[in-house]
């Protein structure tokens, strides 16, 4: 990323009266947001809350009912998926959803896929294409002594930072991290999340994660986003952001909503 | 109330059924000396004594592993050619190169392809090739790969339906296209199940060759039929082993491509 286009272009993401329903009676509300390029957002709110929808709806993976997604100044419909999109946005999940059967190396090197055509594809099987890229996101992982290694052999910490090292090879203008630390020990947690941050900040990245743990939301995010029942319950920047409030945010939202909750863990 | 009690114990009571079915289709034998023929008794004897004694001199010995090296390359040249018909059809059947309308037309049409394909035993294929190409090796490599062919690219096409869909994801979302899917997802993730049915295939691929040289392409089977013939039992014998030797060292390699595999 370049410096200067952040400081003149749209920004990386809006959404205007975004509304999404699932049969099962929950629904994101309208919701509106603005996300600039380079800020850390923290999601965060009580399960079943939207975090995860809201998410995919920004990775353009599902489609709001109605209302408007503009990703980095375009329309997200008018987004083909693909080269377009990888070079917008890159998405971390919980299961870390790497392919096991595959080398470290490919794994990591599937985040120049949207690059790639076919051929090159094929061949990077058998003589990694790229290679430079892949050794330079392994080490600064600190994985590189597993690069030739199969990734079912790698242990569940050691997964996400492959998943992370392949985000840092396809290099998108921004990262969608659902849940990125829930399957790890805190530990591990709190490596990840720094590297996490810390990567996106080097690249002058967009990071937007949903997280379990509000201490982790406040430790590592400039900006924090609670939603409750499928609405902005507060956004504000981290200084910002007291005890009470958070209280309030898990505290009502079981209260009020018990029931939608335990339906919609 | 009998409702309820058929309802309660409908396993037990069709067990019951299936069993006096049996036993009654038992008093259809007749039971007398003609169940086994006149020589029968002395047939069988003579066989399980040669069982013990196979022929084990130079000229039959070679004769045998000649022929088991063909029934092998019949049934390796089949399968080779089975796994390309399997890989196209059943990626193919499978949707996963095609979205939107025509997925579903294309789905149909080559399961029903590879269905035709496999309806129809690898003896009847290589009868009607017979028919129009004569004895030639050819002959049975085709009328192997195409009945497998179908089996192989039916098992495919489930396995690549059942691939797990969250890696997949996470492939489209870094920007790979169908085709990229396919090599980088879908077929590594199938690949150790594949292996493994393949290898499987590949054993009743032998059993199959053996049979198929029965209608006179030359192999194992070509030898059993010409032994028996002559009745040199000791023959057949010294050729069955050989055949379960082939057998066992396709199960043995199995095993060890499995480990290789599997994680």
């Amino acid at each position: 990323m370049n410096g200067v286009k952040k400081n003149t272009v749209a920004p990386m993401f809006q959404l205007n009266n975004i509304t999404k329903s699932f049969g099962g009676g929950f629904s994101l509300s309208p919701l509106s947001l603005v996300i600039q390029k380079g800020e850390t957002v923290a999601l965060v709110g009580p399960s079943g809350s939207g975090k995860t929808t809201l998410l995919n709806i920004m990775a353009n993976i599902i489609r709001p009912d109605s209302g408007q997604v503009i990703i980095d100044g375009v329309p997200a419909q008018k987004l083909r998926p693909g080269r377009e999109l990888s070079r917008r946005v890159g998405m971390v999940h919980q299961q870390f959803d790497l392919v096991d059967q595959l080398p470290v190396i490919h794994n990591v090197l599937a985040g120049r896929l949207g690059e790639w055509g076919l051929g090159r594809s094929l061949l990077s099987l058998f003589i990694p294409q790229d290679k430079h890229l892949a050794v330079h996101a392994l080490e600064r992982v600190g994985l590189s002594a597993k690069i030739y290694q199969r990734t079912a052999y790698l242990s569940g910490g050691e997964q996400q930072r492959v998943a992370l090292a392949r985000l840092l090879v396809q290099r998108p203008a921004a990262i969608l991290a659902d849940e990125p630390v829930s399957s790890l020990d805190p530990a591990r947690a709190e490596d990840l999340l720094r590297m996490l941050v810390g990567f996106a900040r080097e690249d002058e990245q967009t990071l937007v994660a949903s997280l379990h743990s509000v201490d982790y939301a406040r430790r590592y995010f400039s900006r924090l986003i609670a939603l409750r029942d499928g609405a902005v319950y507060f956004d504000l920047p981290v200084s910002a952001v007291d005890d009470g409030t958070l209280a309030r945010l898990y505290d009502l939202g079981e209260d009020a909503n018990g029931e939608a909750i335990c339906q919609n863990p | 109330m009998a409702r309820q009690f058929v309802k309660t114990h409908d396993r037990a009571i069709l067990t019951v059924i299936l069993v006096a079915a049996f036993a009654w289709s038992l008093s259809a034998v007749p039971w007398d000396s003609t169940v086994i023929h006149a020589g029968g008794k002395a047939a069988i004897l003579q066989m399980l004594k040669a069982m013990v004694r196979p022929d084990l001199s130079p000229e039959t010995l070679k004769l045998a592993l000649v022929s088991s090296w063909r029934t092998l390359a019949y049934a390796v040249a089949g399968m080779s050619l089975a796994i390309a018909i399997a890989l196209v059809f059943g990626v193919l059947a499978a949707g996963i190169l095609v979205t939107g309308r025509g997925r579903l037309a294309v789905m149909g049409f080559f399961r029903g392809v590879l269905g035709f394909m496999r309806a129809i035993h690898e003896l009847v294929w290589a009868w009607l090739f017979v028919a129009a190409t004569g004895l030639s090796p050819l002959t049975a490599v085709f009328a192997l790969a195409i009945p497998y062919g179908g089996t192989l690219g039916r098992i495919l096409a489930d396995m690549l339906n059942d691939v797990p869909p969250e890696p997949i994801r996470a492939l489209r979302a870094s920007g790979a296209g169908k085709l990229q899917l396919l090599f980088y997802g879908y077929l590594p993730m199938a690949m150790a199940d594949m292996t493994s049915y393949i290898m499987y295939r590949l054993e009743c691929a032998i059993r199959s060759a053996t049979i198929m040289s029965f209608v006179g392409l030359g192999g194992l089977g070509y030898q059993i039929h010409l032994s028996l013939q002559d009745l040199h039992y000791n023959q057949v014998w010294t050729f069955i082993f050989f055949l379960t030797a082939l057998v066992m060292l396709v199960d043995l390699w199995s095993n060890q491509l499995r480990r290789g595999l599997v994680p």
